[in-house]
């Protein structure tokens, strides 16, 4: 379940023009940015590709089967400023990745030619749009208007060609189809009634088109000639949140911020909704020691599901409805930082969160299959996280960087799963490290590593055979049958991630072109992410 | 055919990540082994057991290991009842305790170098059940496909009555055909009869995982082989469950044909576990599949202890 992360796109330069291109091994990426009307209205475009699909290309050849993966996504912001208190934003975001495989065979026999085509496409991506409307009322209160649409989609296809002197004779075609459509607009204020005070408070209302799952079957055989849809169809939503909160100063030593979020969610004729108190407090307790606690309740409409016998992206995203409950959590965290000299800081912070009506698939089931509903295919449940983060890090001087380490535990909870015991959610990931250090040698030259060390993701391994009780009714009726057997879900654990990654930067600014970066990155030892592909 | 066009699917999506695939050497904790206990305890039938060992995924699994000294220890009501000795193959009998309604059975298994098993179950009260109506009719035959006795295929339709007790309830339906026995001899019939499993089909939406069936062609759901159903839909109630069996007609030489139903009370385990080995047998080639865990009730091991108790209706259909 999310927390509330707020991202923002970079404003273009309004006075120069400024441009950049980063070459790497396997991706490489551009940015630009300048005024259209000098100090009224600039842009920034950025985009970026890999390319790790094409530099084996010529290795490859059809007939013995051609595949890859790639990704890109690609930023376009325009801002405007009619006045001082009055400022408009577009932006757009689109990204896509994409796994693709073609197999190709032709042969002749019987004075015929026989050939074949098989295609195999797994890809999925964002398209967002926003536009904003910054608007000063007063010099105590700000305004923040914006219109969004963004839509995701997560797609699996094959299609399957064959022919004989040119004339088709089969053709198989199946896809599999998942995404959200979104229509938000969402208005919000920031109002500073004194020094001691920083309200937020706002509006938000997104209308919803969920496509939970629809598949598409059409098969022209000599004995078949099939043409089918599967899925239950859109499901359309509207969602509410009001919120309100305070950044309230009460003494010099402490700071506190209190919110209330109520949400609603109408979907199916059901309506959903909520009350969600926020706090957290920050106390110095001395010059050096800053003491953090906080409490948060959230309600989520959507819902992940997993897959957890496949580390590709399956996942997918499904709406609440009649019979899907939102999920539910509640998170506390207390934490300590400490700054022995200025520069430098180390923080240790625990936290737990529960969680309720999360969903998880049923033993057997998978996100094909759409004519049996996806709310057929989960199980309801909770789970629970907990663990300690603790950080040291260095923000000033010519070297800057920071150690963090967290140590975590996440489980998940289903009555009809696993014999009713805790087991370790997909993405428990025990250890996290993460090392990053950056020295600049002057205004040229400057270089880093990065170092991430996680624990492999949980995934279940059947570890034994067992027999299994004869049944003398049963087309299975072998009493020497063994199964593969595993005591609880994800059982195992993929081997640990770690990466390290090397970089430096040349800059170099050229009287007469944009502003050139030139990266040079490098990855020096890493281990793969892995899925895995395995039968039960 | 979806399944065929899936399967395809599903193929080709493993062999686009096949470039990809790198084998991982096992990391995990040392892999121990441990028995396996399975027994189905049926009322008024003499108890026995079957006790192998696990294999690991490293081990072959065709190799089957029995022990034949193994400690099976039985209880009923928590008093020792009876200890069962070694027959063949990973078998162990009692020969003269029988299952009785009611009563709880115990496991306590010990063998050397291996954790003590430890199963109970509970055998379950007869259901209340009465053959409700038997009808027959022609089968309804796709008239594209030609079949040589397609004239004289029927339907036997057969409703039961159970009556329901209030509370969780599992049951099982079985079939049996009724043959005779000759004499090789002099080709004559013996005086016994031998039963044999028949199957059937359903549409009963509590044989079909409380669900209705709109597609066959299409479905993806076990199509309950194991014929195990619950008292969701009508707990408490009677319940008219209906299915059919296919036969041949021979008007020219009509005689009778006997079945005997079983309508079969079963332990949770036993249906839980069922469940599950279907599941299996369902989606065990689905790499996109969640994995099935089978179901078990045996603890410091696996497999199932499970229980049973059996209303025999005989019915008649003269073909």
């Amino acid at each position: 379940m999310s927390s509330v992360v707020d991202i923002r796109m970079k404003e273009g330069n309004e006075k120069e023009y400024h441009g950049g291109v980063q070459i790497g091994l396997i991706s490489s990426k551009f940015n630009v940015e300048g005024p259209i009307v000098k100090d009224k209205t600039a842009f920034i475009i950025s985009g970026r590709r890999t390319y790790i699909d094409v530099l084996p290309r010529p290795l490859m050849n059809k007939k013995d089967g051609t595949g890859g993966y790639f990704f890109y996504d690609f930023n376009a912001k325009v801002n405007h400023k009619f006045s001082d208190k009055s400022r408009l934003y577009l932006s757009l975001y689109t990204g896509r990745d994409k796994a693709y495989s073609q197999y190709d065979s032709e042969y002749n026999s019987d004075k015929s030619t026989y050939s074949n085509k098989d295609e195999a496409n797994m890809y999925w991506g964002n398209v967002t749009t926003a536009v904003r409307w910054n608007y000063t009322i007063n010099n105590k209160l700000f305004s923040n208007t914006t219109l969004t649409y963004s839509s995701y989609s997560f797609n699996v296809k094959n299609e399957m060609n064959s022919q004989t002197n040119n004339v088709q004779t089969n053709h198989v075609y199946y896809k599999y189809s998942s995404g959200i459509d979104d229509l938000s607009s969402k208005i919000e204020f920031d109002w500073y009634p004194n020094s001691d005070h920083e309200v937020k408070f706002g509006f938000n209302y997104i209308y919803h088109v969920f496509n939970p799952a629809f598949e598409t079957i059409q098969s022209k055989t000599g004995t078949d000639d099939i043409d089918k849809k599967f899925g239950k169809g859109n499901i359309f939503a509207q969602e509410m949140n009001v919120f309100v909160e305070d950044d309230y100063t009460i003494t010099s030593r402490l700071k506190t911020n209190v919110g209330l979020h109520f949400s609603g969610f109408s979907v199916e004729n059901k309506f959903y909704t909520s009350i969600e108190p926020r706090f957290s407090m920050r106390y110095l307790a001395t010059d050096k020691i800053t003491l953090k606690a906080a409490y948060s309740k959230m309600q989520q409409y959507l819902h992940l599901l997993s897959n957890t016998t496949i580390g590709l992206p399956t996942d997918l995203w499904l709406p609440v409805t009649k019979q899907i409950k939102p999920q539910v959590s509640n998170q506390y965290a207390v934490g300590a930082v400490y700054t022995p000299v200025s520069g430098y800081d180390l923080s240790l912070e625990s936290f737990y969160k529960q969680l309720h009506n999360v969903i998880e698939y049923k033993d057997g089931a998978s996100f094909f299959g759409s004519s049996t509903g996806w709310e057929d295919k989960v199980e309801m449940g909770d789970g629970r996280s907990y663990g300690l983060e603790a950080m040291i890090r260095k923000e000033s001087g010519n070297t800057t960087g920071w150690i963090g380490y967290t140590l975590s535990k996440t489980e998940r909870y289903f009555e009809q799963l696993n014999s009713g015991q805790w087991y370790p959610a997909k993405y428990d990931r025990r250890h996290d490290i993460s090392v990053v250090l950056t020295h600049k040698v002057n205004d040229k030259f400057d270089f880093g590593a990065t170092w991430v060390f996680g624990t492999g993701s949980a995934f279940t391994l059947s570890t034994h055979n067992i027999q299994i009780l004869g049944d003398e009714n049963s087309q299975y009726n072998e009493n020497n049958e063994s199964l593969p057997y595993f005591e609880e879900r994800n059982n195992y654990r993929m081997p640990s991630y770690h990466r390290l990654d090397f970089g430096m930067n040349f800059h170099k600014k050229k009287k007469r072109y944009p502003h050139l970066e030139f990266e040079r990155l490098q990855c020096l030892q890493s281990k793969k992410c892995i899925f895995s592909l395995s039968g039960l | 055919m979806k399944h065929i066009i899936i399967s395809f699917s599903l193929i080709c999506l493993v062999a686009l990540f096949q470039a990809c695939e790198k084998e991982i050497a096992y990391d995990g904790e040392d892999l121990n082994n441990f028995l396996v206990l399975n027994a189905e305890f049926h009322a008024d039938s003499l108890i026995t057991c079957r006790l192998l060992r696990s294999n690991t995924i490293f081990e072959n699994t065709s190799i089957k290991y029995y022990f034949s000294d193994v400690s099976v220890q039985l209880f009923k009501n928590g008093v020792l009842h009876d200890s069962l000795a070694y027959d063949a193959r990973g078998y162990y009998k009692s020969f003269e305790a029988k299952a009785e309604i009611d009563a709880e059975y115990t496991f306590h298994v010990h063998y050397s170098g291996f954790d003590d098993l430890m199963a109970a179950a509970v055998i379950p009260k007869k259901v209340l059940a009465q053959i409700e109506s038997i009808t027959t009719k022609a089968k309804d035959l796709d008239p594209s496909i030609p079949f040589l006795y397609s004239n004289n295929q029927q339907v036997l339709h057969v409703k039961v009555k159970i009556q329901d007790a209030v509370g969780n309830d599992f049951y099982r339906l079985r079939v049996y055909s009724r043959y005779s026995r000759f004499d090789f001899k002099t080709g004559l019939p013996l005086p016994d009869y031998y039963y044999y499993p028949t199957y059937y089909t359903s549409e009963d939406p509590v044989l079909t995982g409380n669900t209705v069936n709109v597609e066959d062609d299409f479905s993806e759901t076990p199509n309950n082989e194991y014929g195990v159903f619950n008292d969701e839909l009508f707990d408490g109630q009677n319940y008219n469950l209906n299915f059919e069996l296919d036969y041949y007609n021979d008007p020219e030489n009509p005689r009778e044909y006997y079945y005997q139903i079983d309508v079969q009370k079963i332990s949770k385990d036993l249906y839980l576990y069922c469940k599950t080995i279907e599941a299996y047998h369902y989606y065990g080639d689905n790499p996109f599949s969640e994995p099935v865990r089978i179901h078990n009730n045996v603890k410091g091991g696996a497999g199932i202890l499970g229980a049973s108790t059996s209303n025999w209706l005989p019915i008649i259909n003269v073909r």
